[in-house]
């Protein structure tokens, strides 16, 4: 079940990415590397130890080499697992999250890019070591579409905690997750170009419960009876703007592009839309 | 005793136990859904869930108050032919305002009066004549009121009708079917009206079988004891002669314990039921309850 799922995943990404042509698109920098270039005159400031002794040796003055920079981007992708995810009309979060980590991998690992996912609760459940081989695509959206979320919570002082403790290069960070917790990125925002995906569900934004219901809460795992009308009802999504409201304020106060992606959007426009905003 | 609403089951507050004890454990089993947001589910309907628990608790209070039967005791009676009919027979002549006497003779009287809850009391005056104040009647409230206005003077100070008094206040007596007629005859003179004669008064006292207290207040030559005692004896009571408040008080006392009624045997509580209310709010707010039911679904 899952495979299958994993697989439709892949070939879905594949073929968007291939033909939406997302990533592929740096520019090559010039600078240090091994990737050589072309020569071209000293000028006064170049690195003595790019001069081409040969080309100088041919009496032209003095010539230096020039390399392609490597230009490397270190992506981290982190999976943000709390009990709300098990959660949706269409599809679970749990699976439009593993959708949206599929995108935004496969557009890396394309571009060559330096790859770490990470899956993290109250505290670190899974890291895939940097890579930038595509076969580890498969096993990302693997343990995402399989990992039991139910009773977790995402802990986003622990989160920045673990970040910056591990990562010391400067990173594009992409948050995946459905943020309902309150949430404190300032930590790693200021050094890292952050992105914030959020997973929603249109039923859980606007649910059209009646009467006596007995809910759970996913993450303490408590039972309650209630019974509701339209007038809570128009309470809670108050409430939920409101917390909404607050998140926007923290990631636009923090330089954290962020965008919402409802389980029935089309993944790969919404993500398009964020990553270009 | 009067006015105060008491449980005629309190036993039916025990029922409270199992309801509390049921609001925390005996959830009704829903099915269950995961949801994400609770937190703010929960906050959201913090308001209504209070109230309809409100509801809920108060509809079941109510009901267990209508079962434990709340009753007003309004009124405490006794069938009339059985229990004591006592008829006092008070001396409002002018020397009875000597000395203070007939402020203490009301305090005492009326004192009498409470103790005596469950008889039928009558009140006769006398001084130039005789009248009777009020008949016999279970109201005493009445006849305290009645009391308290009484003035010496009020039937003429200058003369003493004791044996008309008697006779009247015999007649009182006419229609009674109680068990033990008692009267209680209270002077400080000597009589001196003669429109009906002593033998006259004793042969209808005894007609109706009333046993007659005297009491004679005052010193010594105050009051005919002779007279008196003839009175009491010929009708089976008792003769006492009192010269202070106190000895008088102690009077009275021992009256009211030589007759004591048993009145237990005899009592009957009038009950009003009260239960509809709390049944009825109960009812309106089960309708409410329903209604915001029915709301929520709409």
């Amino acid at each position: 079940m899952i495979k299958n799922r994993l697989k439709e995943i892949l070939l879905k990404v594949k073929k968007k990415v291939f033909t939406g042509n997302l990533g592929n698109t740096l520019s090559t920098f010039k600078g240090t590397g091994l990737d050589f270039s072309e020569i071209k005159d000293y000028v006064i400031g170049d690195d003595v130890r790019a001069i081409n002794w040969k080309s100088t040796a041919k009496g032209l003055g003095v010539k230096v080499n020039i390399f392609n920079e490597e230009r490397e981007l270190n992506v981290i992708i982190a999976y943000l697992i709390s009990g709300s995810i098990n959660f949706g009309t269409k599809r679970v979060k749990q699976d439009l999250m593993a959708e949206i980590m599929g995108y935004i991998s496969y557009s890396a690992l394309k571009n060559s890019d330096n790859l770490t996912t990470i899956f993290f609760d109250g505290n670190l459940e899974k890291i895939f070591k940097p890579t930038r081989k595509l076969g580890i695509l498969e096993d990302t959206l693997g343990y995402a579409l399989g990992l039991d979320s139910i009773g977790k919570s995402v802990d986003y002082d622990q989160f920045c905690t673990f970040i910056n403790s591990s990562i010391k290069k400067k990173s594009l960070i992409f948050l995946i997750g459905d943020f309902y917790n309150d949430i404190n990125i300032s930590k790693i925002s200021h050094k890292n170009e952050v992105y914030a995906l959020i997973a929603r569900d249109r039923f859980e934004e606007n649910p059209s419960f009646k009467g006596d219901i007995s809910l759970v809460d996913p993450t303490s795992l408590s039972e309650d009876n209630m019974s509701l009308d339209k007038s809570s009802l128009k309470e809670y999504r108050k409430l939920l703007s409101e917390h909404d409201d607050k998140l926007y304020k923290h990631f636009l106060t923090n330089r954290v592009k962020y965008g919402k992606i409802y389980t029935n959007d089309d993944v790969y426009l919404r993500i398009s839309r964020i990553l270009k905003a | 005793m009067i006015n105060q609403i008491i449980f005629e089951y309190p036993w039916a507050f025990a029922l409270m136990i199992p309801f509390f004890v049921c609001l925390i454990y005996c959830k009704p089993k829903l099915d269950a859904l995961f949801f994400p947001t609770m937190t703010f589910l929960k906050k959201a309907t913090k308001k209504s869930m209070l109230l309809e628990n409100i509801l809920k608790t108060s509809i079941a209070l109510l009901l267990i108050v209508s079962l434990a039967s709340p009753i007003i005791q309004d009124e405490i009676s006794i069938k009339n032919d059985k229990g004591y009919e006592i008829s006092l027979i008070v001396d409002a002549s002018g020397s009875m305002a000597q000395n203070n006497k007939f402020k203490i003779v009301k305090e005492i009287v009326s004192d009498f009066l409470t103790k005596r809850v469950h008889d039928k009391v009558g009140l006769s005056i006398f001084a130039d004549f005789a009248y009777v104040a009020v008949p016999l009647t279970y109201d005493k409230k009445s006849i305290k009121r009645l009391l308290s206005r009484i003035q010496v003077g009020i039937a003429g100070s200058r003369r003493t009708a004791l044996y008309e008094a008697l006779f009247l206040s015999s007649n009182l007596f006419k229609n009674s079917h109680a068990k033990k007629k008692i009267a209680i005859l209270l002077t400080d003179g000597m009589n001196n009206v003669n429109d009906i004669p002593l033998d006259v008064a004793i042969k209808t006292v005894k007609k109706y079988g009333i046993k007659v207290y005297t009491v004679g207040i005052g010193g010594a030559g105050d009051f005919d004891p002779r007279v008196l005692k003839k009175i009491a004896n010929q009708s089976g009571g008792k003769f006492f002669a009192a010269n202070s408040k106190q000895k008088l008080k102690e009077i009275y006392n021992t009256i009211d314990k030589l007759e004591k009624s048993k009145i237990k045997a005899n009592k009957y509580v009038k009950k009003r039921y009260l239960f509809a209310y709390p049944l009825g709010l109960a009812l309106l707010l089960s309708m409410l309850l329903l209604f915001r039911k029915n709301k929520e679904l709409a």
